[in-house]
């Protein structure tokens, strides 16, 4: 299926993958080029020119430090997509399994297992993380545990009420008639089948985490300076809102396109098997 | 359902991109030119004075309570509840006549029971000593206070020292009061009138003051959430005096009000544990020292405003102060990289440390970040941790568990008080700093009885301090203070209080 042909819905462009395509292709550009080249070296600081507004040789100024805010930006996309996709991935792995195996299995096993979830849910996300940073102290890798542990339920939810309508359908009666064990029939059957909610579950988690990570570092609980992250960058531009609003409106930016980008992707998948 | 997500993600991105936003709201400062409202961002601690711990308590406590003596503004410290003091030729016993008619705010006229009372319990010689009184460790010379006659009340020490009367400006209270914590009842030119814990605390002008009367006759401070929500409240002119402005708020700072600068009268430095391997090495210290270039750090974090300093003291010291260290490691990457090579490090084994820095202090969170710029370019690696207050004082101040930290020390009015942590022994010896020249030196300063020897005992030891690059001292940062233009005459001093009865309606 080429490009062109997924863009479009029912014969028409669609715009919302249009936008959402080119909005997470600007990001993801952004930040795989800031992984190898950045105009500026991110960190260097110049106090000759703090706080210069958006001009050729600073696109986005800089900062109060006198360092160069596109740069910055660059750097810390890749930081805060990275975060969020670790993040996604070990809460999707382990939600993925846990939700499988109780939604498959059901029992008191899984009677207890989803009121732990339910617990867990129920706590505010950034309470928690909050609590496991104050006891694991402060850094990317914690920061990353913390808010993957806190990202399973929503998954194990998800993965779940999909197995719990999945088990009972005839494939699945006669997958077990053929002899197929539980494994096989967990992941090779069903897991394919519930592909759909599990990818929109996959982007809106993504955005969720993106978002968590800006929250945890704007409390500079996640990233430690001078190490440059989207939320880290709002936190320290807070000061200078009036003053210098570009410190706050690139990384704010940024992380709309992203957030924004992979939302209205995410919305199109989950649509069509709705 | 497709509305709904693309209008959350929106919401979401809108909430972190704004989510810097304070309320513009909050009531008008009052007409009234006889009140202000002064905006402070710590709450209390304690309204007991004995029992706070905090510095930002203190300075507020300072308009309700007095000591024997108080600091004033030129750094030397004036009679309140005494009148009159002499201190014996041999440093041991200081004798102290009170002031007649000095009245606590509850009516009662304090006696030498009462000033016996508040100094015992300060120095923890009370037979049942509160465990929640905070107990001032350089008043543990005192062996005995005692009454003499109605008026006089005479300390004896166990050993010569000629600075206590810095630390006797801990504040008289009623003997045998019990409600202290929730009405706490003074002699100062200000009473309580209420207090919200995390929203507000009120005084008003005390009638019966001995001295000269306040010319506002009520002062409201409001606790503030944070330094941004402070200037907002500022900016909307619900908040008259705001002692704690940042150079950038400074810079934004509203037409009716006026900016007063003076100085935090603060050693702010990058301590490093001197027990910690390569910090052992005298080299490796003053490699760092020489590594600082501190009229860029002054420039980015300061706005070029702020003193350099070159040991653990402040210029408002006045004559104990030796401003010729201030150059004594000036700016020399190429030294600092020497110092460091014969330390035995060089780009294949670069000198790796880790700062942990007291994540809520913005001005050491920057310097932090200046500072590991400019280790880079000698090849120096070092990493920054952000920690908790809390946390900073369990494992950095108490248990000395860190490689390098930046915090900014203040000190009570004694020369003493500022360089007594370095001495081997001393409880909070964080620096883990062992020099027992500087012991021996410092016994003898602590010991002199003739200002001049005083004077030269305690620039040797400066003198020591940074010769050994003991830490990185960095700087007295500028104080910047918002009054509102209705009013005049904030007055700063050298040690860390906050004095609105001097404050002026202006005309």
């Amino acid at each position: 299926m080429s490009v062109a042909c997924w863009l479009k819905k029912d014969g028409k462009y669609n715009i919302n993958r249009i936008i959402g395509l080119l909005f997470v292709a600007i990001a993801l550009l952004i930040s795989l080029v800031g992984c190898f080249y950045t105009p500026y070296d991110p960190n260097a600081m110049n106090a000759d020119i703090k706080n210069a507004a958006p001009s050729f040789s600073h696109l986005f100024g800089t900062d109060n430090f006198g360092r160069d805010v596109f740069s910055r930006v660059m750097k810390g996309a890749g930081t805060t997509f990275l975060v969020g996709i670790s993040v996604v991935s070990i809460g999707a792995v382990c939600g993925c399994l846990l939700g499988a195996f109780t939604g498959y299995f059901g029992g008191l096993a899984d009677l207890i297992l989803m009121r732990v979830n339910d617990a867990l849910a129920a706590i505010p996300s950034i309470l928690l993380a909050l609590v496991f940073v104050s006891v694991f102290g402060s850094g990317t890798v914690q920061l990353v545990a913390a808010l993957g542990i806190l990202f399973i339920p929503s998954f194990a939810r998800v993965v779940r009420s999909g197995f719990v309508v999945q088990k009972e359908l005839d494939y699945v009666k006669n997958a077990r008639l053929m002899g197929a064990g539980h494994l096989r029939i967990m992941f090779v059957h069903i897991l394919p089948n519930i592909k759909s909610s599990l990818l929109s579950a996959l982007a809106i988690g993504f955005n969720n985490a993106v978002l968590s990570e800006a929250a945890m570092s704007y409390l500079s609980l996640g990233v430690q300076p001078p190490d440059a992250s989207l939320g880290r960058m709002l936190s320290e531009a807070q000061p200078y809102l009036f003053r210098a609003p570009w410190n706050a409106v690139a990384p704010g930016l940024m992380i709309l396109i992203s957030v924004l980008g992979v939302g209205l992707l995410s919305l199109e998948g989950g649509e069509k098997h709705d | 359902m497709k509305k709904k997500v693309f209008f959350l993600a929106l919401l979401a991105s809108f909430t972190a991109l704004c989510a810097c936003n304070g309320g513009r709201t909050g009531e008008k400062g009052s007409e009234d030119s006889l009140s202000a409202v002064v905006g402070i961002t710590q709450d209390l601690d304690s309204l007991d004075p004995h029992k706070a711990v905090s510095a930002g308590t203190d300075e507020v406590l300072f308009n309700v309570f007095e000591g024997l003596v108080k600091p004033s503004v030129d750094g030397t410290l004036v009679p309140a509840v005494a009148k009159d003091y002499t201190i014996a030729p041999d440093g041991m016993s200081y004798t102290f006549t009170l002031r007649e008619n000095v009245k606590f705010h509850n009516g009662e006229v304090v006696t030498a029971d009462d000033v016996v009372y508040s100094i015992k319990r300060c120095a923890g010689l009370l037979d049942n000593p509160d465990p929640e009184v905070v107990v001032e460790s350089a008043l543990s010379v005192i062996s005995a206070v005692d009454k003499v006659g109605e008026d006089t009340v005479v300390l004896k020490l166990s050993e010569p020292n000629t600075e206590l009367l810095g630390f006797l400006t801990c504040f008289i209270i009623p003997e045998d009061y019990t409600e202290q914590e929730s009405k706490p009842v003074g002699t100062g030119p200000y009473r309580f009138v209420s207090y919200t814990p995390l929203t507000s605390f009120v005084v008003e002008r005390f009638e019966d003051y001995y001295g000269e009367q306040p010319y506002l006759s009520k002062v409201t401070f409001k606790i503030c959430a944070s330094n941004d929500a402070a200037f907002m409240e500022l900016l909307s002119g619900s908040i008259d005096v705001f002692p704690y402005l940042t150079d950038e708020q400074a810079a934004q700072l509203p037409e009716d009000y006026n900016l007063a600068v003076g100085s935090t009268n603060v050693v702010q430095a990058m301590f490093l544990n001197n027990a910690f391997g390569p910090f052992a090495d005298n080299k490796v210290r003053e490699a760092l020292c020489y590594a600082v270039d501190k009229e860029e750090l002054l420039n980015i974090v300061g706005g070029g405003r702020g003193h350099v300093i070159g040991s653990n003291m402040f210029p408002n010291f006045g004559v104990y102060y030796d401003e010729t260290l201030e150059n004594y490691y000036t700016y020399q990457p190429e030294k600092a990289k020497e110092l460091l090579k014969a330390a035995g490090y060089d780009e294949s084994n670069p000198l790796k440390f880790t700062v942990k820095v007291p994540s809520n202090y913005d001005i050491h969170v920057a310097t932090a970040q200046v500072l590991t710029e400019q280790y880079k370019k000698v090849g120096v690696q070092a990493e920054i941790q952000l920690i908790e207050w809390s946390a900073w004082l369990t494992d950095v101040y108490r248990g000395r568990e860190y490689e390098a930290t930046i915090v900014a020390l203040d000190s009570a009015l004694a020369p003493s008080d500022v360089l007594k942590r370095y001495v081997s022994t001393a409880k909070n010896n964080f620096v883990n700093y062992n020099n027992p020249e500087f012991d021996e030196v410092f016994a003898k300063a602590l010991a002199s009885t003739v200002e001049s020897e005083k004077v030269s005992l305690y620039k040797e030891i400066q003198q020591l301090l940074t010769k050994d690059a003991a830490s990185v001292y960095l700087q007295d940062g500028a104080k910047l203070v918002a009054v509102n233009k209705k009013f005049t005459n904030f007055l700063f001093y050298p040690v860390y209080v906050l004095d609105v009865a001097a404050l002026k309606p202006a005309e």
